[in-house]
């Protein structure tokens, strides 16, 4: 039986699809009803549904074997894990972005709000700019507008959202996919099971073929 | 109660026991930071103004001791450590082997660590990896320093995708990514992992290295623990404490690594001794939180008594049957049971008189 984490929302639901062409579905989460586990016995899988940034937590400490969880979340808080597989799914950019005039006055520190700080600093610190990192935890846009901030360093997806605020991307950071995460531990014993999903999963992606996405209920 | 058994299994391999000081000088862990798996130590200043250390670490401490003979011992101390950004008091056994290190001794130490995590679980897996061949590996490619780094990283997460992103980034070329990314998805049983490895030997170095691993294969065999033993290069992590094979080992319902160790020459090098070594570590603390079952109760019976004047010396006698009959017993005043401390989880609440019952049937 392996253990796998979904993320709630769009993701997790795409996730659960592409398992379930691979042969590893399960009817069990279609029902609807009150449980927060489902099982198929044959096919030998458990999932469950959990907030997305705490995929990795799950997988690292082994309650999940295996998980899908956007790489920004990887990058972020950088856990001990295998990361077996990019489904090429919720993608998106980490970017810096701003007011379209912005001018980087490199005599003062560069405020940047954010919700990835670890990245961020990081990102900051291989360019060599001092920076003051401001964490938030959501509605990152509004910083600039409300000058708690200079830039703000988010992922963006379609753009919108910054257009609605007048913000635009100032630069690119680093392209963003899902991946397929593994306990370190669960792959030495759950080997044989977690390579027939990796593979199952790797023949979906590199087809090239459309899974259409199941809704589900979480 | 594993401490005993493991114990006990180092000492029929002939190794003794060492036994260290609980300080050590500031000096010895400042000197060699290189080999520490962090900085940050415990110091205080002793009576006299010298700077002292709680113990980081044990091994340091072995090879300190050692002034270049041959030398097999085995340790269970605890270490200080910081460990989710607090100190930590961990429990740490392990054994290290010092001396001219051959074949037989690295194959005895693997197969030691393989014999200590059947003292722990009977499924379990040791994984070995060669740093040095790694090295050699990325050397033969022209690998420069970041790339290294990089492809490290992409080792120690079996993230094989990302070799693609190097080859774009012109840190790699193409047929050098095709051959480390199958190195990263090999995960093989060790005798046919290391068959496999043959082939991407790709210089003379490197073919030594594999037949070298192949002699070993042999001596696990003879030491029956071949079955257990996998090879996998995601292991990568303190490439620069180890220069040759380093292993690491993990039992089933416990979701991190519970062992690990590898050579180590650079360490007695250092410190000017003319030995080689190997040893590993086994984090007891980890095994003991996941696999030591906690008690049931705390006792077999809580006796509740009134505290009358001629109740105490029957209440002796109830507590003396019990315990005769090898039973826990804790006996409390009936007006102080609701104010206990430690509410107790007894298997039987008895009054002394139903009590005095039971005891008559033992």
């Amino acid at each position: 039986m392996i253990n796998i984490a979904l993320a709630k929302g769009r993701l997790g639901e795409k996730t659960y699809s592409m398992m379930a062409a691979a042969g590893f579905d399960c009817p069990a989460i279609l029902e609807k009803n009150r449980k927060l586990t489902f099982e198929n016995t044959e096919k030998g899988v458990r999932y469950f549904w959990v907030k997305p940034s705490d995929v990795a937590i799950y997988v690292e400490r082994g309650a999940a074997d295996v998980g899908v969880c956007g790489k920004d979340i990887l990058l972020e808080y950088e856990p001990d894990i295998y990361e077996l597989l990019d489904l090429d799914i919720g993608k998106c950019r980490m970017c810096v972005a701003g007011p379209q005039d912005f001018y980087d006055n490199e005599e003062r520190t560069l405020r940047v709000a954010t919700k990835f700080s670890n990245v961020a600093s990081k990102y900051y610190e291989s360019i060599g700019r001092d920076i003051d990192i401001i964490k938030l935890n959501g509605s990152i846009e509004i910083a600039p507008l409300l000058g708690l901030s200079d830039v703000i360093f988010d992922i963006v997806e379609t753009g919108s959202t910054l257009r609605e605020n007048d913000l635009h991307v100032l630069q690119e950071v680093v392209p963003v996919s899902a991946r397929l995460i593994c306990n370190k531990v669960s792959f030495q014993f759950k080997h044989e099971k977690i390579m027939e999903l990796r593979d199952g999963l790797g023949r979906i992606v590199n087809s090239g073929e459309k899974v259409e996405t199941i809704k589900l209920e979480h | 109660m594993i401490t005993t058994k493991l114990n006990n299994l180092y000492e029929r391999y002939g190794y003794r026991q060492f036994k260290m000081t609980k300080f050590e000088p500031y000096d010895l862990y400042a000197d060699n930071r290189d080999f520490l798996k962090s900085n940050q130590l415990i110091t205080f200043t002793d009576l006299d103004g010298s700077l002292l250390a709680l113990k980081p670490d044990v091994t340091l401490s072995i090879i300190k001791s050692n002034l270049g003979g041959e030398e097999k011992v085995y340790y269970n101390e605890t270490v200080y450590r910081p460990k989710n950004h607090r100190y930590h008091e961990i429990l740490q056994s392990g054994i290290e082997c010092i001396g001219k290190i051959d074949s037989y001794s690295e194959a005895e130490v693997i197969a030691l660590a393989a014999k200590s995590l059947q003292l722990i679980s009977d499924k379990y897996v040791i994984r070995i990896s060669d740093a040095a061949f790694l090295k050699q590996m990325f050397e033969t490619m022209g690998l420069g320093e970041k790339a290294e780094e990089e492809a490290l990283k992409l080792f120690s997460m079996k993230n094989a995708a990302g070799f693609d992103e190097l080859v774009s980034k012109d840190m790699l070329t193409e047929a050098s990514a095709a051959t480390l990314k199958k190195m990263v998805d090999l995960y093989m049983p060790f005798k046919e992992g290391v068959a496999e490895l043959k082939k991407y030997a790709i210089s003379n170095v490197s073919a030594m290295m594999a037949s070298h691993l192949a002699e070993l294969a042999a001596i696990f065999e003879s030491f029956g623990v071949l079955d257990c033993i996998f090879l996998d290069f995601s292991l990568v992590n303190s490439m620069d404490y180890y220069n040759g094979i380093m292993f690491q080992g993990a039992v089933a319902d416990i979701p991190f690594t519970v062992l690990s160790g590898g050579r180590y020459d650079k360490l007695p090098q250092k410190m000017g001794r003319k030995v080689g070594a190997i040893g590993f570590a086994l984090y007891l603390d980890t095994v003991e939180n996941y696999l030591v079952k906690p008690h049931d109760y705390d006792v077999d019976y809580l006796i509740t008594y009134d505290g009358e004047k001629d109740t105490a010396a029957k209440v002796a006698a109830v507590v003396e049957t019990f315990n005769h009959a090898d039973c826990k017993v804790r006996s409390v005043r009936l007006d102080e049971l609701s104010t206990m401390e430690h509410k107790i989880k007894a298997r039987k609440t008895l009054s002394l008189q139903e009590a005095e019952k039971e005891a008559a049937e033992i």
